[in-house]
């Protein structure tokens, strides 16, 4: 008989451990494989027999739409302008938010001057603004690029400037007694100190910019997936409403994963909960 | 040596002195930033409007931004009119009946998932799913399913509360120290136990801080759906009327929005402050 060391211990343990884990993930993978097993198979079944189709679709209709979509190059035609408006909206919006808030958070008084009327216009759901733009900018590619520019400006603005206020005034003050000058004092305190503030509004505003270029081809344009999706509906294609409502999440949840890595762009300063809710609309 | 209390008492009443002076400079100081605060906001909100109604039809059409005066009347027009009374009852009522809906739901789901660890981690990857579902799209399917009514706002209203609730809830149920828990069970605590004085009181910040920012989400769900398709309301008012190009109404709808939001803001905080003074929690979005 082997004698019970301290390493057979350990490597037992950690053996039992990495088993323990991977039953768990396998749990995991087949209880999720299950639901979606489940909630398709129920889908398909119910509709037709308890409810209407016209109400509800179904899997495989919804697949024949998308598949039809693709072949017909449907899809990314209609695709290329709402990511094209969210992307020229999110630059504007993230380039606006940033450039107001830096020179109003660097002079206090400034800051606190505007403040009320950041906030007025902060209460103004950027859904209402949406018809506002339209009458203005008519329904070409511009009012999107604005509406989505709303969206992602004051999550923007409002990191920025908490990013900058809460700089730590013992910091500024030794730096300023040590002879920085205050080019120094922003290069070395002033923006390390917020950007994990200003990259967290950026990580998550880029999914509001895709949400508001959709609201405003909701609202009118003449293409878009927001178009797709509402034309589908115009003309009672569920399966078509539920083929464009799937598209565009896919767009999103692919925009949230490639942006995750900004999560830890910045280690060292930990994860910074930003204050406001951007996404979920 | 002796005391020179002569000499104790100069130096002490120039020092009170001294201190008198900078209080009294330190006051003055602060009651002119005051007054350059009050000055500079109120001087900027007059100087905005001056602009808009005198200058800006220099630039622009008048047509396109219309001017304060004639939407502060159109504002009261509507109020004499009795409609404008209506609209906002009406989206008032989608928001906030889809507000406590989505709420209650977002709360007591993730209340219920929470309870087993593995139970949130076989959803997790459905609700990020859903989380990245643009809302918006889904208005056309309520309207289908049903109908014209309030039923697709509310549920519209509701939706958009009840992920970030949901959200909120789920991470302070998961961040109680466990350290707590353990303390608490060894002590002997049952689950009823740890879940009212240990779970929920650590839960509740989250929650309270999450509903508050989520009555605007209610408001502007009920808004987006009145845009897609509806009869009244302060949506229905608002694309009415930009279809008719009759920008004082977009805009003084606009203002009434605002100014129901904010209320409803404010009351809010108060509300949230008095509910969990001890905290100020972060909001996940």
């Amino acid at each position: 008989m082997t004698p019970t060391t301290g390493a057979t211990v350990l490597a037992n343990t950690r053996r039992e451990h990495l088993a323990a884990r991977r039953a768990h993930r396998r749990f995991l993978l087949l209880a999720r494989l299950t639901i979606v097993v489940i909630a398709l198979v129920g889908w398909e079944s119910v509709s037709g027999t308890l409810v209407r189709p016209f109400y509800l679709s179904s899997p495989t209709a919804v697949a024949a739409t998308l598949a039809e979509w693709v072949a017909s190059g449907q899809l990314w035609y209609h695709a290329q302008f709402t990511v094209t408006a969210a992307f020229f909206g999110y630059l504007l919006g993230a380039a606006a938010g940033v450039l107001v808030a830096w020179p109003l958070a660097m002079v206090r008084l400034a800051y606190r001057i505007t403040e009320p009327y950041f906030l007025i216009a902060y209460s103004v759901p950027a859904v209402a603004m949406g018809p506002v733009f339209i009458l203005w900018f008519g329904i070409g590619m511009a009012p999107k690029i604005l509406i989505a520019a709303y969206f992602v400006f004051f999550i923007v603005f409002i990191n920025t400037v908490a990013g900058f206020s809460q700089v730590p005034a013992g910091l500024l003050d030794v730096t300023r007694v040590m002879g920085a000058s205050r080019r120094d004092q922003l290069r070395t305190v002033m923006l390390p100190s917020a950007a994990p503030f200003i990259l967290a509004a950026l990580r998550i505003t880029l999914p509001a910019a895709m949400i508001g270029a959709v609201t405003g081809e909701f609202i009118s344009s003449n293409r878009g997936l927001g178009y797709l999706t509402r034309a589908a509906a115009g003309s009672f294609s569920t399966s078509g409403v539920v083929a464009g409502v799937l598209s565009l999440s896919a767009i999103v949840l692919l925009m949230n994963l490639m942006l995750r890595p900004l999560r830890h762009a910045l280690r060292w300063q930990g994860e910074v909960d930003v204050p406001e809710a951007a996404a979920g609309r | 040596m002796t005391l020179d209390l002569e000499a104790g008492a100069r130096e002490g009443g120039r020092a009170r002195a001294v201190r008198d002076r900078v209080a009294h400079d330190e006051r003055g100081r602060r009651h002119r930033e005051r007054t350059a605060l009050w000055l500079g906001t109120v001087g900027l909100g007059v100087a905005i409007l001056v602009f808009w109604q005198f200058g800006l039809e220099h630039l622009v059409n008048p047509r396109y931004v219309s001017d304060p005066v004639t939407i502060a009347a159109r504002i009261v027009e509507l109020a004499a009119e009795g409609t404008i009374f209506t609209h906002v009852s009406v989206t008032l009522g989608e928001a906030g009946m889809g507000f406590v809906i989505g709420a209650t739901v977002g709360f007591l789901s993730a209340f219920a998932l929470s309870q087993t660890r593995s139970g949130y981690e076989v959803f997790e990857p459905f609700l990020i799913g859903f989380y990245s579902i643009p809302k918006i799209a889904l208005a056309p399917l309520f309207i289908l399913w049903f109908g014209l009514g309030t039923l697709p706002k509310v549920i519209m209203a509701a939706l958009l509360v009840y992920f970030i609730v949901f959200v909120n809830t789920a991470t302070g149920i998961r961040e109680v120290q466990p350290g707590l828990l353990q303390v608490c069970r060894v002590f002997g605590a049952s689950r009823r136990d740890l879940l009212l004085k240990v779970t929920l009181p650590a839960a509740a910040p989250a929650l309270v801080a999450s509903v508050r920012i989520t009555f605007t989400r209610a408001i502007e769900g009920a808004l987006l759906s009145e845009f897609v398709a509806s009869t009244q309301g302060l949506g229905y008012l608002v694309s009415r009327a930009s279809r008719a190009f009759d920008i004082a109404t977009v805009f003084a709808g606009i203002v009434i929005i605002a100014a129901v939001v904010m209320t409803a803001n404010t009351l809010l905080r108060l509300l949230q402050n008095r509910l969990t003074p001890w905290h100020r929690g972060q909001v996940h979005g």
